[in-house]
């Protein structure tokens, strides 16, 4: 059934003549693209193949339906002004190895080097040091650790290191201590929150920042000096919710970490390129390198010091990347057909005022990513953002682009209340230490004050000038 | 509907039984089937084998009726459907040499001596079932409620890890 509806309905969509859509001066490329968003929404939301499959599979369908090698049936079957823009087959393969998949790639190995090398457990160690044994502040500490870890690892991988701390602890706990639900609910949220700090921290932020170019482009270290305050801004809201809702009985909790930093001559290249790595992303100025070549130095160093070996790169997650992929190829057809416009024309925006846009825009993007991956969400709903804050004055007002396309990408991290709204909140409710209540209400509250915290950002952005 | 077996080979009705209380909290995630002697083990063995059911566990008694509980192991050991499995061998006074038959020939994971605790027993079987879901499972999360979780975590945040933005 899946199945049928997930390719049946945009078939039947591609088979409809174009006159009969309603859609005024749709061309029959824009049509076609219109088939394959619609394949796009169904195949993501309802999931009858894997994510990453659908990824791949709207590229193939661009490539085959619309691009400047389709089927050659396909582009001499009428007139060249009926038949619209096609896009040329280059620019949708390129999107397997655009800078921004780059930019994750460089991330994922800095991720997979500092996790052989035990640089994520021990920093984690040195950094819990400090907050004591009071397990009020221990749940602090682990917060902070998790969502600065997931700034530049995973959120899922991050999610598992410090579960793993975490749970032997948690079994000397009272089985009725409310502090065991907070400290295993903690780090999930936590992973998440983390994840909006930097372009890389999250797959949606490395969407985002495909619309984020040319006269809208921000920087690795611009995104990171709002990011930043913005992500422990919120992260100290979900601590203090956490204190108030599940405060730990016990008085004292003694995490004990073990390990030592390993000093072997590659573990010091290790710890030396991750540092310089961070170095040059925020100082992309004085240097002049961008984020996404500076991306290629652990990618390089790692492979020619054989830090990372030909298994390592098996461990690679290629389906996160065509994940992106997909979406960035989508985004791009949307856009270059024209279609993205003509789907924003037929809805009258300028007729509602700027903020209940943005209210709306915020709300749908944090509902959808609690339902489906929030990466498929961001693919989604972001091509059809920028098409209308470019085309809305009211919007442009208070910011246009980078405004909407950053608060929308923000609210599709901050779906947290189910236990499939994010890998981290799964990982959390398989442990079995979660009760689904308390991660429905907290993370419930979270998530809304995480869209409150969102407008508050876009509103400072807009103080400051940014934008 | 479980995936994974744990089949219980013991001819003494309260050991057995014993054996299967300490059972119950893995239940959700395993099939526990209790059988009282080789013959029987073997066709429960047969109908799994129809199946998409896999045997993950064996707990064997050393002293099974007509035949040895090594001899049983040694058996399974040899078939490859039945070779992952790990092996327990719970025996009633420790012998050597049938020790090192069941290690060298019977792929003997664990061996259980008396006087053995309901405890040791069940940390003896979630280690393991860690084991072998680790090694043969995929969706290792979904044992990480029952088995333990700081290996199973710990193993997905040190490679295994291929789910980065993925559902269910």
């Amino acid at each position: 059934m899946r199945y049928l509806i997930a390719f049946g309905l945009p078939l039947l969509l591609w088979g409809l003549p174009t006159e009969l859509l309603g859609l005024d001066g749709l061309t029959v490329t824009q049509h076609r693209m219109l088939a394959i968003f619609a394949l796009a929404v169904l195949c993501w939301v309802l999931e009858p193949i894997p994510i990453f499959a659908t990824s791949v599979l709207l590229i193939f369908l661009e490539l085959l339906l619309v691009s400047s090698k389709s089927l050659i049936w396909l582009r001499n079957s009428t007139d060249s002004e009926t038949l619209g823009t096609l896009l040329p087959y280059k620019a949708l393969l390129q999107t397997f190895a655009s800078p921004i998949i780059m930019l994750f790639l460089g991330g994922f190995f800095l991720a997979i080097a500092a996790t052989k090398y035990r640089l994520d457990r021990n920093l984690a160690r040195v950094l819990l040091h400090p907050f004591g044994e009071d397990p009020r502040f221990v749940m602090l500490g682990m917060m902070l650790i998790t969502a600065v870890f997931s700034m530049f690892m995973s959120n899922t991988a991050t999610t598992a290191l410090m579960l793993a701390i975490l749970t032997p602890v948690l079994k000397l706990f009272h089985p009725d201590d409310p502090g065991r639900n907070g400290f295993v609910l903690s780090i999930p949220l936590a992973a998440n929150i983390g994840g909006v700090g930097t372009p890389i921290g999250t797959p949606p932020n490395a969407v985002a920042m495909k619309y984020l170019t040319g006269e809208n482009a921000i920087s690795f270290s611009e995104w990171m000096s709002f990011g930043i305050p913005f992500a422990l801004l919120l992260l100290v809201v979900a601590w203090g919710l956490l204190i108030v809702f599940c405060r730990p009985r016990e008085r004292q909790m003694n995490l004990v970490i073990e390990g030592t930093f390993q000093k072997s001559w590659r573990a010091w290249v290790v710890y030396v390129v991750f540092g310089a790595t961070i170095l040059l992303w925020l100082t992309g100025r004085v240097h002049g390198l961008n984020s996404y070549i500076v991306a290629m130095l652990p990618v390089s160093v790692f492979l020619a010091t054989r830090i990372l070996t030909k298994d390592d790169l098996k461990l690679l997650s290629w389906d996160v990347l065509w994940l992106i992929s997909g979406g960035i190829a989508l985004g791009y057809g949307l856009e270059q057909t024209g279609l993205s416009m003509t789907i924003i024309a037929q809805v009258p925006f300028s007729e509602f005022p700027a903020l209940v846009i943005i209210l709306a825009a915020t709300v749908v993007a944090l509902l959808m990513s609690t339902f489906i991956s929030n990466t498929a969400t961001a693919n989604l709903l972001l091509p059809l953002m920028a098409a209308l804050a470019a085309n809305e004055p009211a919007l442009m007002a208070l910011g246009g682009e980078r405004m909407l396309v950053l608060v929308v990408t923000f609210s599709c991290s901050f779906a947290m209340a189910l236990p499939v709204s994010t890998p981290p909140n799964a990982m959390a409710f398989a442990t079995g230490l979660l009760p689904s209540q308390t991660l429905l209400k907290l993370g419930a509250m979270v998530s809304v004050l995480g869209l409150g915290c969102a407008y508050l950002l876009g509103w400072t952005l807009r103080q400051v000038g940014f934008y | 509907m479980p995936k994974y077996v744990v089949l219980i080979v013991n001819g003494n009705p309260e050991e057995q039984s014993r054996i299967v209380t300490v059972l119950n909290p893995f239940e959700a995630s395993f099939r526990i089937v209790p059988v009282i002697n080789a013959d029987e083990a073997e066709r429960k063995l047969y109908e799994i084998s129809e199946t998409e059911e896999r045997l993950a566990l064996v707990i064997c008694d050393e002293s099974l009726p007509r035949e040895s509980g090594t001899s049983f192991l040694v058996r399974l050991h040899q078939d490859s459907r039945t070779r992952p499995a790990h092996k327990v061998l719970v025996m009633h006074e420790p012998d050597a040499e049938v020790l090192v038959q069941a290690i060298n020939h019977g792929g003997l994971d664990h061996c259980l001596v008396p006087p053995w605790s309901e405890e040791q027993l069940a940390e003896t079987v979630k280690n393991e079932l860690t084991d072998f879901i680790l090694d043969h499972e995929s969706d290792k999360l979904a044992y990480a409620s029952v088995l333990d979780q700081e290996r199973i975590l710990g193993h997905m945040h040190e490679g295994g890890l291929t789910a980065w933005d993925h559902h269910h």
